[in-house]
């Protein structure tokens, strides 16, 4: 027999089962859909955690307080070679007059330091460099690259690093960042765990139903690939369907949740992160459903085959 | 061509089903069982359907012994033989039509063939106005109909038919006892399991009884009594 032909039954008798045994398909392809609606739902929880630590990790910083006598190329000079330690993402100079506008800024309220200002008469304030890692875990490296530096070394330049003053609050947001991922990880594998047993369970329930079939199709001669065939065609139906409904409920899902998220997690909008990611969401959603549909199907059938 | 060799069936429950039958049936014949309830018939059939494997003893079908075919060797066998099963065994979310298309799809006939053919054979169980009907729209009778159309479709080697006139009336039984008869005329083996003392004296070919398991009786040109 042509394996076209072969083919061509096997899908076309996958298709009318999945249309005539409408009850089964549909409560399969409901719970398939719950269970993909799970792991993409922790994809989503997964972005947003990240995008959490993020922000937390960009509001550390380094900043190397100079004497306000400091020539500002020396600094400028600094900056440069800092610049181009690989750890670093970012150096940000504040000159003297900016850090003296930040400063009447901050206390334009405060009288009693706006008339020590007027009596000084001067700019007391130093020039800084303000130094960003990729990684918070990295400014204890850029820290001791930058000492190592002879301007830095000199103590009548730097006035003060402020990293020894962080370094406790640094050392957490590590840990703190450490053990969330953790967490985040371990939930992750859990609840993928569960939803994916859920659907096995499901597809088992759904061949269970059709074991007098598979039998009858054993005792007529039915070679196995006719009888499993048309099982691992519905399950990739289930899967694809499936995926599909999953990814039409995570719209006004992620919409009606992206607003509380942009609030609650300073910027990050979990609706334009669908939007964003929705074919690569939609791809692994449909290929995670149909893969459990035709490996179950697959396993599932196999029990009823030895007849 | 089929040969019981001192084959027994016990089952889990200590209950033995059939006890050291040695039989043999030639090719082209048209052989009846006959029995009461419980006497083994079935299970004689479900071992050559090696749908049962047998406790001790062996079967040989053209002198092969069925029992130790492997898994994936076992549905060629089959598709030598057409049965019509007791309770039918009809698949439910398939129409008529395709149930009896579906033992063609089997042995790989094409499309054409199956066009041809299916309608003819409905034809012949009088089931050609029924071809999309499902097996729950049907009645006892046309049920079992449908279930000889699927076995005979292929023309197999063996006919094996487990009381095929068990829920019909007598013109339906004598109906059927015909379509059996012709089948076999066409040379193929015909392996009747009943206890319609009608049809059995109706055959008026080889027959077998059967007793609790064992056989007491094999007549070449028996009826139901004699």
């Amino acid at each position: 027999m042509s394996l076209r032909l072969d083919l061509q039954r096997i899908v076309r008798e996958g298709f009318i089962n999945f249309w005539r045994n409408k009850l089964i398909s549909f409560s399969t392809v409901v719970v398939m859909t719950m269970g993909l609606l799970v792991m993409t739902s922790l994809l989503f929880l997964n972005a947003v955690m990240g995008f959490s630590l993020q922000q937390l990790q960009d509001r550390v910083d380094v900043n190397i307080y100079f004497f306000p006598d400091v020539p500002e190329s020396e600094i400028i000079d600094l900056q440069e070679r800092i610049q181009i330690i690989p750890e670093v993402r970012d150096v940000q100079y504040v000159s003297r007059d900016q850090a003296f506008t930040d400063f009447q800024e901050r206390h334009s309220n405060d009288e009693l330091i706006n008339r020590s200002l007027e009596e000084l008469g001067d700019n007391p304030l130093g020039a800084s460099l303000n130094i960003r890692a990729y990684e918070s875990t990295q400014y204890e490296a850029v820290v001791t690259a930058i000492e190592t530096e002879p301007v830095v070394a000199n103590s009548e330049f730097v006035e003060r690093i402020n990293y020894y003053d962080n370094k406790a609050l640094i050392d957490r947001l590590n840990e703190f960042s450490t053990i969330s991922q953790l967490i985040s990880t371990a939930v992750i594998i859990f609840f993928m765990i569960i939803a994916l047993l859920v659907i096995l369970s499901t597809m088992r329930i759904a061949i269970f139903a059709a074991k007098k079939e598979i039998r009858i199709k054993r005792l007529v001669g039915a070679e196995n690939r006719y009888i499993r065939g048309p099982f691992i065609v519905m399950g990739s139906l289930y899967g694809f369907f499936s995926g599909v409904l999953a990814m039409a409920a995570l719209y006004p899902m992620t919409r009606w949740i992206g607003g509380y998220t942009k609030t609650f997690f300073g910027g990050m909008d979990i609706f334009n992160y669908y939007l964003l990611n929705a074919l690569p969401i939609f791809i692994i959603a449909i290929c995670a459903g149909m893969m459990v549909g035709i490996i179950s199907s697959y396993v599932a059938t196999r029990k009823y085959l030895k007849v | 061509m089929i040969t019981f060799d001192k084959i027994s069936k016990t089952y889990q429950t200590k209950e033995i089903s059939v006890h050291d039958i040695d039989l043999t049936i030639k090719k082209g014949e048209f052989v009846t069982l006959i029995g009461p309830s419980g006497a083994g018939k079935t299970t004689l059939l479900k071992l050559l359907l090696v749908e049962e494997k047998p406790s001790s003893g062996s079967l040989y079908f053209d002198g092969v012994n069925v029992h130790n075919l492997r898994q994936a060797d076992i549905p060629r066998y089959r598709q030598r033989i057409g049965v019509v099963f007791q309770d039918y065994k009809l698949l439910e979310h398939k129409t008529v039509y395709e149930n009896v298309a579906f033992a063609m799809e089997m042995i790989g006939k094409s499309d054409a063939e199956i066009k041809a053919d299916v309608p003819h054979a409905l034809e012949i169980v009088g089931l050609q106005d029924k071809g999309y009907s499902f097996p729950h729209q049907l009645s006892g009778g046309e049920q079992q109909r449908l279930a000889i159309a699927r076995a005979i479709i292929n023309q197999p080697d063996v006919l094996v038919a487990d009381e095929p006139t068990g829920s019909l009336d007598p013109e339906g039984s004598q109906g059927v006892l015909g379509i059996l008869k012709k089948i076999n005329q066409l040379g193929t083996t015909v392996i009747l399991a009943t206890h319609d003392r009608e049809v059995v004296d109706a055959t008026k070919r080889r027959v077998i009884k059967m007793e609790k398991g064992r056989i007491t009786r094999d007549t070449e040109k028996g009826s139901y009594h004699e």
